[in-house]
This record gives C-alpha cells, structure tokens and sequence, in this order.
C-alpha cells in the first residue's frame, strides 16, 4: 500500500513540477487535513492552523520549479511548514509570557504542582475565573495583567484615578487568589487536574 | 531524545506540566536543529484520520489559488515596467543608479539568474578559499565546492571530495552544504566532510558546534554533537555515529596527512588524492593490512619509505611514460607482496 502511494506521488509531483494546477489541489487534498491538524496541535488556533497551511502550499508552488519527484513529498512538505510553524511557536510563545507570569502570581508552584498539574487545563481555569470577575474589575485587570500596560495608561485609557485602578486591581487579585485556594482544597478538582504521565 | 519527544506529544495533546512547557519554550526559542528532528519524527508518525472537522477545506484552497493568481499578476507587472526602464536606460541611468543605492531590493528582483563560482583542488594539492559570507573552506585532493557568488537568501554550497568549513555564525541563516547524497546545515561550525564519487561512504566529522545531517530525502540522519563522526553509507542507506578525536580527521588542513588504523584500500585512495599518483595493487592479499602514520611535508618517496618499513608491501615506480602531446602521465606506482 504505501508503496503504491509514494508512486501516485511521484506522478503528480511531476505534473506539478511543469504547473499543472489539477495536480496541485490533489496533493492540496490529499495532505491539507493532516497539515492542518498538526499544525493546530502546536500553534493551538484554527486560524493560525489555516495561516500555515496557506503560507506552505503556497510556498510549494512558488518553488515548484524546483520540486524532485524522487524525492519523497511527504517529507519535502514537512519542510517547507517546519519554518512556518517554528516562527509561529516562537511568536506565541513570547506573547504568553505574560499569561505565565500571574499564573506564578496566583499559584504557588510547588515541586509536585510543577510536575503533575495538567499546566494547559489550570491556565484554562484561571481564564475561567478571571471571567467570573466583575465586569470592571475584569478589564482593567486583563489590560494590567494579561496585556502588560501599567496603571498609569490604563488610567489614561479608560479615565479614571490611578488609585482607583489600584483599588480595582487589588480587589480582582484577592479574588482569584481567594477562589483558586478554596478550589484546590476540593478533592475532585486536583484529581481532574492530574496528569497521567 | 524520546524524552524530548514525548514531550511534543504531551505539548500537542495539552496534557502537559508546567516544567513540561517550560522546557518546551528553551527548545523552541533556542531554535535547536534537534527541534526539527524531534517535530519530524512526530510528523512521520502523526495520523490526522481520528481528528473531525466540519470545516470546509476547499475555501482553503479557493484563497490560496486566488493568492497565486494574484502574485502572477503583480509578475507580470514588473517584468513590464523592466522593460521600459531599459529602454528609457540612457536617459535614467542615473536615476536608476540612485534607485539602486536607495532600494536594493528592487534591483534584487531583476536579477533572477544566479552566478556561480567553482573552484577544483587537483589531485595532489590542497586549496583554502573564502566563501562570499566570510567563512572559510579548505578542499582536500580531487574536491571541488561550487557556491553563487552573492548569498541571497540562503548560504548553500555544493561540494565533491572532501572539505573542511569553518561556519561564520549566523543563527537567522543556516549554512548547507550538498554532497552525493547528503545535506549537511549548520549554523556557525567546524566540520569536516568527505563525500567522494569512488567512495562508498560519506563521512561528516564536527570539530566544534552542531550541524544536521540529512539525507537525499532531507530527512534528518542525525543531529550531531562536536567530537563524532558519522558515516553513512548510501547503498545500504546505514549510518554510524561515534566519538572520535576531531584533530586526527582535520589536520590536513595544516598539511598533516594521518593514518589511523586506516585499511589498505583507504591508505592508498588518500595517497593517490594527497600526492597526485596512481597506484595500483598487484596483490589482493595486501588489502588486509592496516596502517598507522602521520606526515607532515613528506614526499611520496619519503611516505612509501616509511610506510613499508613496518609492512609487508613493496613498491616500485613505473617508468614515466611521454603521452602523445608532450605530456607525462601521473606517476604511477605498484605495490606487491614482500
């Protein structure tokens, strides 16, 4: 089977080599899907997911010229979205340093909380929290805490006292920290968070 | 590196720790040619089939063929306004000239053929040149390189033989060096790769730093650390990694040529590259022998001399024979039994 596959390959790569469209939207259909899911797994949304999977086909008729159909396209296409999606990881992962910061300031990161605690389901709660604020509060502390602006321009923003920003602030932080402590003592919900190594 | 890609996956699935992720970004902010490897490997195993959607994936590929179109037309746009500018050349020459200084890119584009150097070391010499982005290559006997003369984009050699490279370090654009078979990219790096036509394997030797090695496929072999040699051998499409002492494999650059348990049939391919001869084996049996030398300014009597003296081998020159232009052949040598 896999044999007979790296042939049907071989074909169209060859016709797409010399610009045959038809051939490109097979090998768009036969290889978008499973693009577009690994990419989603490590860049997490559906729109950066259909971002690379744009950006590497494209890409692969641009050089088409240059294609090798004995070379396997399975692999060349893997190269060609690597560099995609490692600028992606790479843009994301700068812009959630923040996210990562209050994570620490709300959670005190023990050996075991580091290690076993599913990261991914506990930055969902604290979202989930964070939306439970009320309304005021949650604005302004999303654009302190998870945007980065500093209570001075976030006074200037929404045209208010800077101590008012600080009271608000003050009292959203004591709220989560107050609701993640009383959830971590129930039972049930360390057992969801777990991992299973 | 099964740690590292179980990680991947623990990533992937969002069943990840907060150690897992932070373990996660060093990798990938380091931008590690291991990454890739590790991603590859997910990639090769990953099956998309248990995952739905009812996302429509033609659009996909609507706007990516409406985005194709798009870029030929913009083609088409420039190649014509190229042609008025040549046109109208005597006139603005200077106009273009100032254009050229304050917006390269423009100039760039005109340019679609590249111009190549290449540069051969015959048997029995050894040459040192510098590359276009400041590194530097020294070419064994019978090796050649051929690179462009600008880098554009990317830092791409091809070599034949064998070639030392001292990478000038450049994280944003990895250097790659093709030989028969495989792909080599570093980033800034000393390693040696000898890639012969005659030769069955291919060997990469790193002195220092990190490269990637792939193979005709641009999968990767290995990503090797300094102090090893990797040997692959592309009939049987089989590699060998193990630690080596670097300087034994790259002092030829300094004149050194090294014997190190080195079998019969090696010895006398690098003698016939080092020094420009052609020797020929009269006794099968001779090729069971192993060698163990270093010279340094020897002469190919002097090596032969010393080489013999622990062995049991003889040589002899042959007569030089006048070709027809004038010309003498190489030398050529026998070797036979004791």
């Amino acid at each position: 089977m896999e044999i007979n596959k790296l042939d049907i390959d071989k074909a169209y790569v060859h016709r797409l080599k010399r610009g045959d469209k038809q051939a490109f939207n097979y090998l768009f259909h036969y290889y978008n899907k499973k693009l577009y899911f690994f990419a989603k797994g490590y860049l997490k949304t559906e729109k950066e997911a259909e971002e690379i999977v744009q950006e590497t086909f494209l890409k692969i008729w641009e050089r088409k010229e240059f294609l090798d159909p004995e070379l396997s396209f399975h692999a060349y296409l893997f190269k060609i979205a690597f560099n995609f999606i490692q600028k992606g990881l790479i843009k994301n992962v700068k812009n959630d340093e923040l996210k990562h910061d209050l994570a620490d300031e709300l959670i005190n990161f023990d050996n075991h909380t580091s290690n076993m605690v599913n990261y991914h389901f506990l930055l969902q709660h604290i979202n989930q929290i964070i939306d439970k604020l009320p309304p005021r509060q949650k604005e302004i502390f999303i654009l302190r805490k998870l945007d980065g602006y500093s209570a001075q321009e976030i006074s200037e923003k929404l045209s208010l006292a800077t101590k008012t920003v600080e009271a608000h602030l003050t009292a959203a932080l004591k709220f989560l920290k107050i609701r993640l402590k009383s959830e971590k003592n129930s039972d049930l919900l360390m057992f969801a968070l777990i991992l299973r190594k | 590196m099964n740690d590292k890609l179980t990680l991947l996956r623990r990533f992937f699935s969002n069943k990840y720790s907060r150690n897992d992720y932070f373990e996660l970004k060093k990798l990938i902010l380091s931008k590690d040619l291991e990454f890739e490897q590790l991603m590859q490997s997910h990639w090769n195993e990953f099956k998309s089939e248990e995952y739905c959607t009812e996302k429509d994936f033609s659009e996909l590929l609507t706007e990516i063929n409406s985005k194709i179109d798009d870029k030929s037309e913009v083609r088409l746009l420039r190649r014509i306004l190229i042609a008025y500018s040549r046109v109208a050349a005597i006139l603005i020459i200077p106009m273009l000239l100032a254009f050229g200084i304050l917006y390269p890119k423009f100039f760039r584009y005109q340019n679609q053929k590249e111009v190549f150097v290449e540069v051969t070391s015959p048997a029995g010499s050894r040459t040192s040149l510098n590359l276009p982005d400041g590194s530097t290559v020294w070419l064994n006997g019978e090796s050649h390189i051929r690179y462009p003369v600008v880098f554009n984009q990317n830092r791409v050699v091809e070599i034949g033989g064998e070639a030392f490279f001292k990478v000038k370090s450049d994280k944003e654009n990895p250097f790659l060096v093709e030989a028969k078979g495989i792909q080599i990219k570093a980033t800034g790096t000393e390693f040696n790769v000898s890639a012969y036509k005659d030769d069955d394997e291919i060997s990469v030797i790193l002195k220092e730093g990190k490269v990637a090695v792939m193979d005709a496929n641009h999968s990767i072999l290995k990503v090797m650390e300094s102090g090893n040699r990797l040997s692959y051998f592309e009939k049987s499409s089989s590699v060998q990694y193990s630690a080596i002492n670097a300087e034994d494999y790259t002092l030829w650059i300094n004149g050194k040529l090294i014997f190190n348990h080195s079998p019969m049939k090696e010895v006398v391919s690098r003698l016939e590259r080092w020094y420009g001869v052609n020797i020929e084996i009269m006794d099968q049996e001779l090729l069971q022998l192993h060698f163990k030398a270093t010279f340094i300014d020897e002469s190919i009597d002097e090596a032969l001399k010393l080489l013999q003296s622990t062995s049991t081998f003889k040589y002899r020159f042959a007569k030089r024979k006048i070709q027809e232009k004038g010309s003498f052949e190489n030398t050529k040598i026998y070797f036979t039994k004791k």
